[in-house]
C-alpha cells in the first residue's frame, strides 16, 4: 500500500499534478526499500529524459487548415447575408403606408379597378332606357374609356414573368379592338420571342381581329419563314392567309415550290389555296 | 498566454478565426501525440486536420465543463478510433517499431542518451495501447490527472492505479530489453 502511494505521488509530482512532499514516514519506507527506489528512479528517468525532439508539422497542414478555415468563414458570411436577406426581404417587412398608396398609383391595380368600376357604371347605364342623344354620348365615352384601360392592362399584363399572367395579357388584349398600335408592337414583338407556344398561339388568334396587318404583316411573314415551331407556323400561315393581303398571299403561295419552308407547311399552304379556289 | 476554454466559447458563438489561434497552441503537440500513438507522419497530419475539422464541426457542443485540451484530445482519439475502424487492414505502429537497437550503438558514449531515448520509445511501444495512452497524455501531453480521467472518463483513483499499471509493465519491458542488448 505504501508502494503505491510513493509511487503515485512520484509520477504526480512529475506530471506537475502534486507539489506535495514525501511525509517522513514515507521517506524512512523508502530509505529501506531498494526494489522501490529502483522504480522510482526509472520512472524519473523516463519522465526527465530528453525525448526525442518534437516533429514539427509541414506547411501543408497550415495550408489546409487555413484553407478549410477560410472555406468555413465564406459559408457562414454567407449564411448571415441569406438570414439578413430573408429578415429584410419585403414579403416579411410590414409595409409602410407611404408604400401601400404608392401600390394604389401603380398601373396594374389602378387599371383593374378603374376597369371593374367602369364595368360596373356602363352595365348601370345599359340597363337604363338610353333614349336621349346625350345619353349615347355617354355611353360611347366610356366605351372609349373601357378600351383604354383594358389596354393599359393588356400592356401591363403582357409585361409580367409568368406565362400565365402573359396569357391573360392577350386575354385582354383581345378586348379591345386592338387599335392601338403599341398594343399591337407589342403583341408582335412577344409573339417573335415568347418561348411559351401557348401564349404565342393565342397571339396569333388575337392578331386575327386586325382589320388590316399594315406594315407588320412584312414582319408577320418573316417571323413565318424564320419559325422553327411546326404548330406556331401553320397558325402563322392560316393568319395570313385568312386575313393578309392580297400581295402577302401571293408571296405564300409562291413559298409551296422553294425548299425553304417544311414540308408540312407547304402542303398545308397547297391545301389552303386549293380550298380558297373552291 | 490564451485561455484556451474563453478562445474556444468565441469560436463557438461565430468567431470562428479565434480557431486559428487554438490551432496554432495545440499542433505540433496533436502532431506528435498522433505520431507518439504510432502513426506515420503524413497520416499523422491528416489526423491533425481532421481533428480541427471537428472541433469546428462539434463547436456547439462544448460546454466547458472540461479543458479545451481535454476536450480536443478526446476528439482526436476518437478520430484516430474511426480511421482505424474505417481502415481495419492498416496496421499501428508502423514508426515505432523502427527503432533499430544495434550494440555499435552502445559502444560510443554519445549514443547514450539516445539509446536510452530508444529503448524507452521501444518498451512504450511494447505495452498495450490502453496503457501507452495515459503515459502519452501525462508525459508527452502534459495533461493533469483531472483532464485525463475527464477525457477517459473514469474518477481520478482508477486513473492512479492505470497509470501505476501501465508504469510498471513499462519498467518491466524496458529491464527486458536492456538485458537482451547487454
Amino acid at each position: 500500500m505504501k508502494n503505491q502511494k510513493i509511487i503515485d505521488w512520484k509520477i504526480a509530482s512529475l506530471a506537475n499534478n502534486d507539489s506535495s512532499e514525501l511525509s517522513e514516514e514515507m521517506q524512512s519506507y523508502l530509505k529501506g526499500n531498494k526494489q522501490l527506489q529502483e522504480e522510482l528512479l526509472f520512472i524519473e528517468h523516463f519522465w526527465t529524459n530528453d525525448a526525442e525532439p518534437l516533429v514539427m508539422p509541414t506547411d501543408k497542414l497550415d495550408a489546409n487548415f487555413y484553407q478549410m478555415l477560410s472555406k468555413a468563414q465564406s459559408a457562414q458570411q454567407q449564411t448571415d447575408q441569406q438570414k439578413n436577406d430573408y429578415r429584410s426581404s419585403p414579403q416579411d417587412q410590414p409595409s409602410s403606408l407611404i408604400d401601400i398608396v404608392k401600390n394604389w398609383f401603380t398601373p396594374t391595380p389602378i387599371a383593374q379597378f378603374a376597369t371593374l368600376t367602369l364595368v360596373f357604371v356602363l352595365g348601370f347605364n345599359l340597363n337604363q332606357t338610353p333614349n336621349d342623344e346625350r345619353n349615347s354620348e355617354v355611353y360611347s365615352g366610356l366605351q372609349q374609356d373601357i378600351s383604354s384601360l383594358t389596354t393599359v392592362l393588356a400592356m401591363s399584363m403582357l409585361q409580367k414573368d409568368s406565362a400565365s399572367e402573359r396569357l391573360s395579357g392577350v386575354a385582354y388584349s383581345r378586348q379591345t379592338d386592338l387599335s392601338n398600335p403599341l398594343l399591337v408592337e407589342q403583341l408582335i414583338a412577344l409573339l417573335a420571342r415568347d418561348k411559351s407556344t401557348s401564349v404565342r398561339l393565342a397571339i396569333i388568334n388575337s392578331l386575327g381581329q386586325l382589320t388590316s396587318f399594315g406594315s407588320s404583316e412584312q414582319q408577320l411573314f418573316t417571323l413565318l419563314i424564320e419559325e422553327e415551331n411546326l404548330l406556331v407556323q401553320i397558325e402563322l400561315c392560316r393568319l395570313l392567309l385568312n386575313y393578309g393581303s392580297v400581295d402577302i398571299k401571293k408571296l405564300l403561295t409562291e413559298q409551296v415550290n422553294q425548299q425553304q419552308l417544311k414540308p408540312e407547311v407547304r402542303e398545308f399552304i397547297k391545301a389552303q389555296s386549293m380550298a380558297s379556289y373552291i | 498566454m490564451f485561455d484556451e476554454k474563453e478562445l474556444m466559447f468565441q469560436v463557438k458563438a461565430g468567431q470562428l478565426d479565434k480557431l486559428a489561434t487554438l490551432f496554432e497552441n495545440n499542433k505540433v503537440q496533436l502532431l506528435n501525440y498522433f505520431i507518439r500513438k504510432g502513426n506515420n507522419r503524413a497520416l499523422s497530419e491528416d489526423l491533425v486536420q481532421e481533428t480541427f475539422m471537428r472541433v469546428l464541426a462539434y463547436r456547439t457542443s462544448f460546454s466547458g465543463s472540461s479543458t479545451f485540451k481535454s476536450w480536443m484530445y478526446g476528439i482526436a482519439r476518437n478520430t484516430v478510433a474511426e480511421h482505424y475502424r474505417k481502415n481495419k487492414n492498416q496496421a499501428l505502429n508502423c514508426d515505432m517499431d523502427d527503432e533499430e537497437l544495434t550494440n555499435e550503438q552502445t559502444l560510443g558514449e554519445e549514443f547514450e542518451t539516445e539509446q536510452q531515448t530508444a529503448f524507452f520509445n521501444k518498451s512504450l511501444a511494447s505495452i498495450s495501447p490502453e496503457d501507452r495512452e495515459i503515459i502519452i497524455l501525462s508525459r508527452f501531453q502534459q495533461l493533469n490527472y483531472q483532464e485525463i480521467s475527464s477525457l477517459l472518463d473514469c474518477n481520478l483513483n482508477t486513473l492512479k492505479s492505470r497509470m501505476r499499471n501501465a508504469v510498471s509493465k513499462l519498467q518491466m519491458n524496458y529491464q527486458k530489453l536492456v538485458g537482451e542488448i547487454s
